[in-house]
């Protein structure tokens, strides 16, 4: 099983490494990235990167509460559980969609439940199936930024710069695409709305997040600015 | 901008084109067929004797008293289907063929009288007798209107070959004049169309006005028009009175576009020659004076007046550096060159074209300017109407701002007034709670924390949005939305405090402006709602708002145009700053639901 990706963001060091150990010792793969503020979590984040968050709430400078807050904002939907002696921000955890509300000291049953409910969201994440060498490869569709098409190769852009290539063509794949905010801008480019930035009539192209550009054909420049109004109009009210 | 002008392009350019083509296709029908076959030669007649006295047309003849009677005549051969042409300007004739009576014009009771002499006529008479020798006699009356009279020379030839010869010599000016006619009637369209929009459409009117005046007068003037038209009268009117007008456009004009600080001087110029013009019809329908001696003193009225409005021009854009003024000097000197270049042929180098020519070619030129000139000062002025028009907006919603943050401060301090209260009540309660405990009275314990849980201030204050400028417009317009009946209006704005580089005032535009259709909107619909949501991601600000309509009403392009006074203002503040911010609006309508959708960066991107 490929590990689980947890990102840990807590203060006090002692407390980080008690938490560390006791994830090693649940007995589900996890490659944990540790973070002492709120601040270096945000700034080494990226959409799609970790697939668990484990929050403190009281951190110097920006809160948990806060940096959770941020994220949600983005559209971001990554498991998030906040971990903390006191229960008064129970109310908070409620309205930023996280996902468990783990109380001070942490047990490992606890946290055990946690990891398993990140396994679940994994399973369940949206995603299209690719073949790679007769082997089935899931790429979840919430980090995929865009696919191009190179020669006899689809080249897979995720978030966190990562990239997945397979043997296929983007015409194969477009039924699989059905339903979701993906769009065909150029006969080797389709990309995802969500992580679109902006448009750039000069160089025909799409910003993406994280700085990648995706090619328009010229002749549907409009059609992708509308495609891309569209979806920013349905993500305003909530459509997506 | 793409879209813009696509859509202006639809709505006025395919229209004026069409137009354009028509335009062209009349005239070419309307232009002289070749004529084939032998069209034979004009001849010019001479030897002409004037009561005995030999000369030679044309011929001047000065200090005639009125109504002298004069005798020309002359003797000519005229050949198989000949005929005699001639011009009478002013001068009653009577024209015999060997002494038989074959043309007579300007007989008293053959005109209106109080024209006084008969109008100018052209005339192309058939010859009873050819093939031999005949004299030519005419009988004329000298005008009782000026002390000078033209002879003009007499032509004879087919028919054809008559009407060609006027018109190689002609048709520039009568073209020119239909050209003019047809330039007036487009500039007053589109002055009706444009001031539906906008007053400054005015412009289009005065410059239309302008053009017909000397299309007009330089139809009138034709020789051409007059074998065309059988109404001396009429020419003679038009003839005069486009010329005695034409300033007065002209002068409006000038105070219209021109925007003056000293507008004194030009609108008397307009008030004299109204009067003037309005004196010498006086004059003319009372039989006092005919146009033909009022025009000595337009001669001298009209070229003052272009000067005071060159003067005008000239004096505005070095003294007080008119933008305006500046733009409009160039065209004005056109038009003076040209004049200039007019007077000079007449007097210095006699070049072989038709009278007027250079000064019609002027005015030709100063239209064509002028008009790009008006189109340019048109744009101006709408966009700076919509630019006022936000502005004031922006005051109007800063002012509701610093109502709503009024009252917000009232309930603060309010609340902090019960807090205090409470908190010296508090002291009390617990003792009460203490002496109920003690007591063993539980009853009355409950009781009385009911009646302490019903005390606690609910929360008054109204907060629909982190960021408190919008916050206080959404509450201003939810209040009224609530006022207007629309019970179910829901407000979540999800806009922090700081939104970059977007001033919170031209946010407030968009917000505000929204709030006001969709209230506008929904009245008189039998389920009205309002729901306004946004997103903020990316630094893209995205404003979602859907609420009930019953009609909507749309430009001829297919744009929607709002259904309050004012038109189409609000729309197009909203455009245009969600533009200046790097984004866009689209507004839909479907299922008796009006969807409107804004986005802007609140970054540099």
């Amino acid at each position: 099983m490929e590990a689980l990706r947890i990102a840990l963001c807590e203060n006090e060091q002692e407390e980080a490494g008690g938490l560390l150990h006791l994830l090693s010792s649940c007995g589900i793969p996890a490659d944990t990235a540790a973070f002492e503020s709120a601040e270096a979590f945000l700034e080494g984040y990226a959409a799609g990167r970790f697939e668990l968050i484990l929050m403190d709430i009281y951190l110097e400078g920006l809160s948990g509460v806060e940096a959770v807050r941020r994220l949600r904002e983005k559209g971001d939907k990554t498991p998030v559980a906040f971990i903390t002696a006191s229960r008064d921000h129970a109310l908070d955890a409620y309205r930023l969609n996280v996902e468990k509300y783990i109380e001070k000291p942490v047990s490992q049953k606890a946290l055990l439940e946690t990891l398993r409910l990140a396994l679940e969201r994994r399973e369940s994440r949206p995603g299209i199936t690719v073949f790679s060498g007769g082997k089935p490869l899931c790429i979840p569709t919430g980090e995929l930024l865009y696919i191009e098409q190179k020669a006899h190769y689809l080249v897979f852009n995720l978030s966190g710069q990562k990239t997945v290539q397979v043997k296929g063509k983007l015409d194969e794949l477009q039924p699989q695409l059905l339903g979701l905010p993906f769009y065909r801008c150029h006969k080797s480019f389709t990309v995802n709305l969500s992580f679109v930035t902006g448009i750039d009539r000069e160089l025909m192209a799409f910003h993406m997040k994280e700085g990648a550009l995706a090619y328009i054909r010229r002749e549907n420049l409009k059609m992708a600015k509308q495609a891309w109004e569209s979806w920013l109009f349905s993500a305003a009210r909530g459509e997506e | 901008m793409r879209a813009d002008r696509k859509r202006w392009l639809f709505a006025w350019g395919v229209p004026s084109f069409i137009a354009l083509l028509l335009l062209l296709l009349f005239l070419a029908v309307s232009l002289p067929y070749p004529i084939t076959g032998p069209i034979g030669s004009v001849r010019q007649i001479t030897g002409w004797q004037l009561d005995d006295v030999p000369v030679s047309l044309p011929h001047s003849l000065q200090r005639v008293s009125a109504r002298t009677p004069l005798t020309l005549s002359a003797d000519f051969t005229p050949e198989s289907g000949d005929y005699l042409y001639l011009k009478t300007v002013y001068t009653p004739c009577e024209v015999y063929a060997d002494g038989e009576l074959i043309f007579s014009y300007g007989q008293t009771g053959s005109y209106p009288a109080f024209l006084i002499d008969p109008p100018t006529k052209i005339a192309l008479l058939p010859l009873p007798e050819t093939g031999r020798k005949m004299t030519l006699t005419m009988r004329l009356l000298s005008p009782s209107q000026r002390n000078s009279l033209t002879l003009y020379p007499v032509l004879c030839g087919s028919a054809n070959a008559i009407m060609e010869r006027l018109f190689s010599e002609m048709w520039f000016t009568l073209f020119f004049s239909i050209i003019l006619l047809a330039v007036g009637a487009i500039l007053w369209l589109i002055a009706f169309a444009l001031m539906r929009f906008d007053r400054a459409g005015i412009s289009f009117f005065w410059l239309g006005l302008f053009a017909l005046c000397v299309g007009v007068w330089s139809f009138g003037e034709c020789n051409l028009s007059g074998l065309c038209i059988r109404s001396p009268s009429l020419l003679y009117t038009m003839a005069f009175m486009g010329m005695f007008t034409m300033p007065i456009p002209l002068l409006k004009f000038g105070v219209v576009v021109l925007g003056l600080h000293q507008a004194g001087p030009l609108q008397w110029t307009c008030r004299i020659m109204e009067a003037a013009v309005a004196i010498a019809i006086l004059l003319q329908l009372t039989g006092t004076a005919a146009f033909s001696k009022t025009m000595y003193l337009f001669h001298l009225l009209i070229p003052i007046s272009l000067c005071v409005f060159g003067g005008c021009i000239l004096w505005e854009s070095l003294l007080y550096k008119n933008a305006a003024a500046r733009r409009f000097f160039l065209p004005v000197l056109v038009l003076f060159l040209f004049s200039l270049l007019e007077v000079a042929n007449y007097y210095l180098w006699r070049l072989n074209v038709q009278k007027s020519f250079f000064f019609q070619l002027g005015v030709l030129a100063f239209l064509i300017i002028v008009s790009i000139l008006c189109g340019y000062f048109m744009k101006d002025t709408f966009r700076l109407r919509v630019q006022n028009a936000r502005l004031s907006y922006e005051i109007f919603l800063m002012e509701k701002q610093v109502e709503v943050q009024n009252r917000r401060y009232r309930l603060l301090s309010e609340t902090s007034e019960q807090i205090r209260q409470q908190r010296h009540d508090l002291r009390h309660h617990i003792a009460v709670i203490q002496d109920f405990l003690e007591n063993g009275e539980t009853g009355e314990l409950f009781s009385y924390l009911d009646t302490l849980s019903e005390k606690i201030p609910e929360e008054r204050e109204q907060r629909l949005c982190e960021n408190s400028a919008v916050n206080a417009v959404a509450v201003y317009y939810r209040q009224a939305a609530l006022k207007a009946g629309i019970a179910d209006c829901s407000i979540r704005l999800d806009i922090p405090e700081d939104i970059g580089r977007v001033p919170a005032s031209e946010l407030c535009v968009i917000i505000g402006n929204l709030l006001e259709n969709a209230t506008a909107a929904c009245k008189g619909t039998e389920k009205p709602f309002i729901r306004m949501c946004s997103r903020t991601a990316d630094g893209i600000l995205t404003i979602a708002l859907d609420n009930r309509f019953s009609f909507v009403k749309r430009g001829p392009d297919g744009s929607f145009l709002s259904s309050k006074p004012g038109g189409g203002i609000g729309l197009a503040s909203i455009r245009s700053v969600a533009e200046k911010y790097g984004g866009g609006c689209r507004f839909e309508a479907k299922d008796g639901v009006f969807a409107s959708s804004v986005y802007l960066r609140l970054t540099d991107s």
